[in-house]
């Protein structure tokens, strides 16, 4: 029923004729994906510059980074330093997106703040956290742990009030107690919140790797794309920008499609 | 905890009267500063300032004019990169909305370069443009461009299909179109977007005070925290979270206005 009215309105509003329309369509998505890099690698062609290279330096680069295995180490010690920070600061956002989204109390009290320093350049704190916890690990820990927090706990909160009356008012009815009341009705009609508050939180926590090591010391793929770039060895220094950009979008692409799965009614929005 | 049952108050801020709110909101804000001065005071002038030191140290740069000479800059490289991230990307955003072909064929350059870390560029970026005021603004056009395309788009492309189908049956032409429904139906969507995008703008322009070149509002923030001055860094962040904050309230509550059905989101 509904396929079919989509179907109807999708003809009405493309002019192209319905026959491969969506072959078509696939066919253009790969030819934009393959756009920048064709068009990137004529241009260093024809550049003179030494400092233009094409994907294809970039991609003899990665060969010889991965066979020294300085790529290798780097991705290691970024992927220790987000793995740890997200998750620290998914766990938090997830508390306290819970409390605020389930107690008026705390919601009055709180939210004015986490809306205030959601919309901080929080990378504006990242000198200060610097000084004041060294240049090591833990600042690098702290930083990614902030930047991920405010996505979790808001889009929890917003999930967590927007369970519906109706289905809370059937629990009490139904004299749940308030464990049940979480397991059976608060958690699973808040979950696709907290899935885009997650998606939302791997790219900023991406970020916030990047700027932790360009700010702190000597570890990891930021410090390879710098010590790169300073060198004037812009292949190298590429590798590991095209490395975050296919962890980015694969993360990104993986919890969109687990969003859709959860819930197909909701999802498909931007933020 | 939980006030009420009833659907009937739920309007009414889930029963919660407006003065125990109040009380409550102003009871945190107490709590907030004395956890801040108590944090302040145990832990040393190394890791947080107290909040009048932070408040005295703003008067007093603002008054020196150090301030103003550090944000000017800013200003300056927010002004023209956010402004030509808008300009480009409302109409670029409308355009692939409404054209399917064009929609597919830029959808994966868009999206892999939003949920591309961006920063990762900006050490290339100096190296091929220089220290200088042009990759600043490249830095916070890119910062601001992307979001606003993908949610402009959203808004055209979420437009009731019944209104365009409406269109299509009263023979309406282009223009028309996206006079009386496009535009009007997208401009919730637009307003998402450019909330986003200036907050993005802010932390691309903080970026680039950082990276690229020793000017501007970011840099003053790195000066005094490599002067151990924290109450000095404080101060510049301060305003910085406040200037988030203003931008986000009045675009949701100008949202609002545009259309009230509509609600901001979050």
């Amino acid at each position: 029923m509904t396929t079919s009215i989509k179907m109807k309105t999708d003809k009405n509003s493309s002019v192209k004729p319905n026959l491969g329309d969506s072959r078509y369509e696939r066919l253009l998505w790969w030819a934009g994906l393959l756009f920048i890099p064709v068009v990137w690698q004529i241009y260093s062609l024809f550049a003179d510059s030494p400092l233009i290279v094409g994907p294809i330096e970039v991609a003899v680069a990665s060969v010889g980074m991965v066979r020294d295995g300085t790529l290798v180490s780097a991705a290691g010690e970024s992927g220790l330093v987000f793995v740890t920070g997200i998750l620290a600061g998914i766990l938090l956002g997830l508390l306290v997106g819970l409390l605020v989204g389930r107690f008026r109390t705390v919601d009055i009290a709180l939210d004015p703040y986490i809306s205030a320093i959601y919309a901080t350049p929080l990378v504006a704190i990242v000198p200060l956290l610097v000084v004041a916890l060294g240049f090591g690990f833990t600042a690098k820990i702290v930083i990614v742990m902030i930047f991920a927090f405010f996505p979790v706990a808001i889009n929890t909160a917003a999930g967590v009030r927007g369970v519906p009356v109706d289905l809370e008012e059937l629990g009490k009815t139904f004299c749940s107690n308030e464990l049940q009341a979480w397991r059976d009705i608060v958690l699973p009609s808040s979950l696709p919140f907290i899935i885009t508050g997650m998606r939302l939180a791997v790219g900023r926590a991406l970020i916030a790797v990047i700027v932790a090591e360009f700010s702190t010391a000597v570890t990891g793929l930021g410090f390879l794309i710098l010590r790169n770039a300073r060198r004037f060895e812009m292949a190298e220094s590429l590798v590991p920008v095209i490395l975050l950009m296919v962890v980015g979008f694969g993360l990104y692409t993986l919890l969109k499609k687990s969003e859709i799965r959860l819930a197909p009614w909701s999802a498909g929005g931007a933020q | 905890m939980r006030q009420t049952w009833s659907g009937a108050c739920q309007v009414n801020n889930r029963g919660m009267s407006r003065r125990k709110a109040l009380t409550i909101r102003v009871f945190a804000a107490l709590t907030l500063l004395v956890g801040w001065y108590a944090a302040a005071v145990s832990t040393g002038s190394l890791f947080l300032a107290t909040p009048q030191d932070v408040i005295g140290r703003l008067g007093q740069s603002v008054a020196s004019g150090e301030f103003l000479d550090y944000l000017g800059p800013t200003a300056y490289i927010l002004a023209i990169g956010a402004g030509l991230g808008v300009a480009v990307g409302v109409p670029f955003g409308l355009l692939i909305g409404r054209v399917r072909w064009l929609q597919s064929a830029t959808e994966a350059p868009i999206n892999i370069f939003y949920t591309t870390p961006l920063v990762a560029l900006i050490p290339f970026m100096l190296v091929i443009i220089g220290f200088n005021n042009q990759s600043k603004i490249l830095i916070v056009f890119l910062f601001t461009v992307l979001p606003v395309i993908i949610n402009t788009a959203v808004g055209v492309r979420t437009v009731d299909r019944d209104l365009l189908e409406l269109t299509t049956s009263f023979c309406s032409t282009e223009a028309p179109v996206w006079r009386d429904v496009l535009i009007p139906a997208s401009i919730p969507a637009v307003m998402t977007g450019l909330r986003i995008g200036l907050i993005h703008a802010l932390v691309g322009a903080i970026l680039a005070d950082f990276y690229a070149g020793a000017s501007g509002f970011g840099y003053l923030i790195i000066l005094y925290s490599n002067r151990f001055d924290v109450a000095g860094a404080l101060g510049p962040v301060l305003v910085l979270a406040v200037t988030g904050t203003a931008i986000a309230a009045v675009l949701k509550a100008a949202q609002r206005r545009l259309s009230p059905w509509q609600g901001a989101q979050i």
